[in-house]
């Protein structure tokens, strides 16, 4: 069924990238999540970040992918999506023309979001949602919220990162430049 | 007690009928117009949550806006359909039930499993426990 066909990802960076560090708090992983500002699904994206940060020991820097199309007049990525994702705390914007920024990090699909644990390594990749547009407990929010404990020994070093599979809009097309690809590999 | 002829129990009995008849045949029509309501309900609702997908910069018609059209239509049709041609029949009446139930889950899944949508369900079992 559409609901549930999982997008597009590609293996995420294995460590924190250096360009990145400067958003890296000491003792705190760091979030990074690609959004559609017009894609209706990621709505339950944002919904089920909001439930992962309302507990205050969670929260963490959270650097967020802002597709904008390589020639967007102003104003293109202003949506309520984006408003509401504002309003997570420690959240940093990033507008990415044509979504490469995001493609660099292993992230084609609206609502895919990589955690780092504090010490930099990889320990979540993924969707949030348990299907395109639907918000509430799942399986993959959970093992976000457990990634994001903080005082627990990180996910990375007991078991390697968990990938869960990303259900949203692609971010990229055929008239995307190199480094977005629309064909990926699919996870779980 | 007072006993009754045959012949009043019959006109009595007959009497009964005519009237539940009509009533369930006006309780139809009701929940008729309600189908049509939750249709149009319905393609608001994906209207207005989801009423494009996107690729990049491309978009096109959400998913959700077709259900809500074909799949509503279906719910909100049959019944209809089954109103006008038997009314007040147990038929009409178990469709009906079962459109109420799936129009529930259409609206829950148009809004993205939203929990305030879940109170038609309980709206929909009161009037479904009533309507029988």
């Amino acid at each position: 069924m559409w609901s549930r066909q999982p997008g597009g990802s590609t293996s995420a960076p294995a460590v924190l990238p250096a360009s990145l560090q400067s958003y890296q708090t000491s003792g705190r992983p760091t979030l990074l999540v690609a959004v559609h500002p017009r894609c209706p699904c990621s709505r339950a994206t944002v919904a089920n970040l909001e439930r992962a940060f309302c507990a205050p020991q969670r929260r963490c820097p959270i650097v967020a992918f802002v597709y904008a199309p390589q020639d967007h007049a102003a104003g293109w990525s202003d949506t309520d999506l984006v408003d509401r994702l504002a309003t997570l705390p420690g959240l940093s914007m990033v507008v990415d023309p044509g979504g490469a920024a995001a493609a660099g990090l292993g992230m084609s699909t609206s609502g895919h979001v990589v955690l780092y644990d504090r010490d930099g390594r990889l320990a979540f990749t993924g969707g949030v949602t348990p299907s395109r547009g639907e918000e509430g407990d799942c399986l993959a929010l959970d093992a976000l919220i457990d990634a994001l404990a903080p005082g627990d020994k990180p996910a990375a070093a007991q078991s390697g990162a968990v990938s869960a599979s990303v259900f949203g809009c692609p971010l990229c097309n055929d008239t995307n430049p190199p480094g977005c690809s629309p064909v990926a590999e699919g996870r779980r | 007690m007072i006993e009754h002829s045959p012949e009043i129990r019959r006109r009595a009995q007959e009497h009964f009928e005519r009237s539940q008849q009509a009533s369930n045949a006006f309780t139809d029509r009701l929940f008729s117009v309600l189908m049509l309501v939750q249709w149009a309900g319905s393609v608001g609702a994906a209207l207005w949550f989801s009423p494009s997908t996107w690729e990049g910069a491309r978009s096109s018609v959400h998913p959700h806006v077709w259900w809500a059209l074909c799949l509503g239509g279906a719910l909100a049709l049959m019944p209809v359909a089954l109103t006008l041609l038997r009314p007040g029949s147990l038929t009409t009446r178990l469709v009906i039930a079962a459109a109420q139930s799936c129009f529930s889950a259409l609206l829950i899944h148009l809004t993205g499993g939203r929990i305030e949508t879940h109170f038609h369900v309980f709206g929909s079992l009161a009037f479904l426990a009533f309507y029988r």
